[in-house]
């Protein structure tokens, strides 16, 4: 008897994820959520990159960022930068992340963020005027704080419901 | 097996290295030359549906909210309303006639007659902008023939102006962004001075103004006409502190902005010229004002008015040559 093999498809949910992360990171939040707002596209990314690996996730985090710098009127590349620089921290300074328990994974992100965001605003400082601020540490925290219940979700999503590849070796 | 893997992390290191320096230089060309403009205008008029998309949140909430309100609060909202309206038509019947006064005027002392600058309306769009940047979205563009540089403003004062068009939209550089400086002048002592954008705050800072200046806490700061941007008279600050310093030779002055933008939803665009010569019809786009452009322009301009002038002494020497002859 011949068997079916079935192989889930992670990136066929990666853009639709994708578009609602861009979404929710540009869209107008509660005044709370919208001063400290974590970086919803980089959760995103960053939970593709640990399953697919970064073969494709770092160049598509660049674009991703490229895009954001588009929607919000940001000068072109300073958004793509941050946003593939996440990546590239945790894929290659953390091999084993997929291993790490969930806080611990939620404890690495918040840290690549709060270094990533602070290198943004020192770069957004040489090239622009920008105010004097303060404001790292909580949306870096948010974004280790979502994590937990992200990662669930996401595992959740890319283990029943992406897209089945059938190999039939019959129809060969 | 170890050296595949040496392999693969020197390759994500390369990647990453060569997504920084195309990061770099895309920085670098956005920020110095308009070399991009062409390509974010197509690009950012591509993702508008996006930004439609983010908005629609906001859209639908209003328009539940709209629905739920029960007949008596409507009743009352459209009493406020018509009030409102009949006291602006009442004040509107006085406008007519100092306007038809100072057109008289105008005409007796031979200045130029200033004619009603055509207005858009135009909405907010309901989505955040960058961090370090004080700018709103409007759905007005290049197709309702918004163009950079327009001022803006709202019922209760002066917003910003156009710093970006794009086909469907364009963003407005609020006046608390550290870009912005609109001239202004003080309605108490005419005393003129520049309002700046102190981007954290969302307060104004009235910059190099003497400490014997008179500034007071509470007087209104309007916008001035110098400089040709922004029409005269309409509000823009209002003072909130002065301070000196013995050891500065400037007073420290901040005002609060009229209009607060967080909660603004609708704007009105000015079509207005600042040589005074308000025109009722389409504007037309603000010149590139890039340094090598106009000193091109400048040269060949020259040199087309000295061919012409050594055109006009050929004539007369061939002209004084042929009555000398005749």
């Amino acid at each position: 008897m011949s068997k079916n093999k079935e192989t889930h498809s992670p990136l066929l949910l990666l853009l639709p994820f994708l578009l609602v992360a861009v979404i929710l990171q540009i869209a107008s939040l509660p005044s709370f959520i919208d001063e400290n707002r974590p970086d919803f596209a980089a959760i995103v990314m960053i939970f593709f990159a640990t399953i697919v690996g970064s073969n494709i996730c770092l160049e598509l985090a660049w674009l991703t960022g490229f895009v954001i710098d588009l929607l919000i009127g940001a000068p072109l590349g300073i958004n793509a930068l941050t946003l593939c620089a996440q990546v590239y921290l945790i894929s290659s300074q953390f091999s084993a992340f997929s291993k790490y328990k969930l806080w611990q994974q939620a404890l690495t992100i918040s840290l690549c963020s709060l270094i990533v965001r602070i290198g943004g605003y020192w770069l957004a400082h040489v090239i622009m005027q920008t105010n004097y601020e303060t404001n790292f540490l909580m949306p870096s925290l948010l974004m280790g704080l979502l994590w937990l219940p992200l990662c669930p979700l996401f595992n959740f999503f890319v283990s029943n419901i992406s897209g089945t590849i059938s190999h039939d070796p019959e129809k060969k | 097996m170890i050296k595949r893997l040496e392999l693969k992390d020197l390759l994500i290191h390369i990647r990453f290295l060569v997504l920084v320096l195309i990061s770099v230089a895309l920085i670098a060309v956005d920020m110095s030359s308009k070399t991009l403009s062409n390509a974010r205008y197509y690009l950012e008029t591509a993702l508008y549906p996006i930004l439609a998309l983010a908005d629609s949140p906001h859209k639908v909430s209003k328009m539940v909210s709209s629905h739920l309100q029960s007949s008596s609060e409507l009743i009352k909202e459209n009493e406020r309303l018509s009030a409102e309206n009949f006291m602006q038509r009442a004040d509107i019947l006085r406008l007519k006639s100092l306007e038809s006064e100072n057109e008289a005027m105008r005409r007796m002392l031979n200045s130029p007659i200033r004619k009603t600058s055509k207005r858009l309306f135009a909405e907010v769009v309901d989505v955040a902008a960058d961090l370090y940047q004080r700018r709103v979205v409007i759905n007005r563009g290049t197709g309702s023939g918004v163009y950079v540089g327009m001022p803006v403003m709202t019922d209760t004062g002066l917003v910003g102006q156009v710093i970006s068009v794009n086909y469907a939209f364009s963003r407005v550089l609020l006046l608390t962004d550290n870009l912005s400086a609109v001239p202004v002048i003080n309605t108490r002592n005419q005393v003129r001075a520049i309002a700046a954008g102190d981007n954290g705050n969302d307060e104004l800072l009235i910059n190099n103004v003497p400490r014997s200046t008179d500034f007071k806490v509470g007087d209104t700061l309007v916008t001035s006409g110098l400089g040709g941007v922004f029409p005269e008279g309409y509000p823009v600050a209002t003072v909130t502190s002065v301070g000196f310093s013995e050891s500065q030779p400037f007073a420290f002055i901040k005002a609060k902005p009229a209009v607060d933008a967080t909660t603004m939803r609708y704007v009105l665009l000015l079509w207005y010229h600042g040589n005074g010569d308000d025109e009722v019809g389409l504007g037309t786009p603000k010149e590139a004002t890039d340094g090598k452009i106009v000193l091109r322009r400048d040269r060949i301009k020259k040199l087309i008015e000295s061919m012409s002038t050594e055109e006009a002494h050929i004539k007369t020497d061939h002209s004084e040559q042929e009555k000398g002859e005749q």
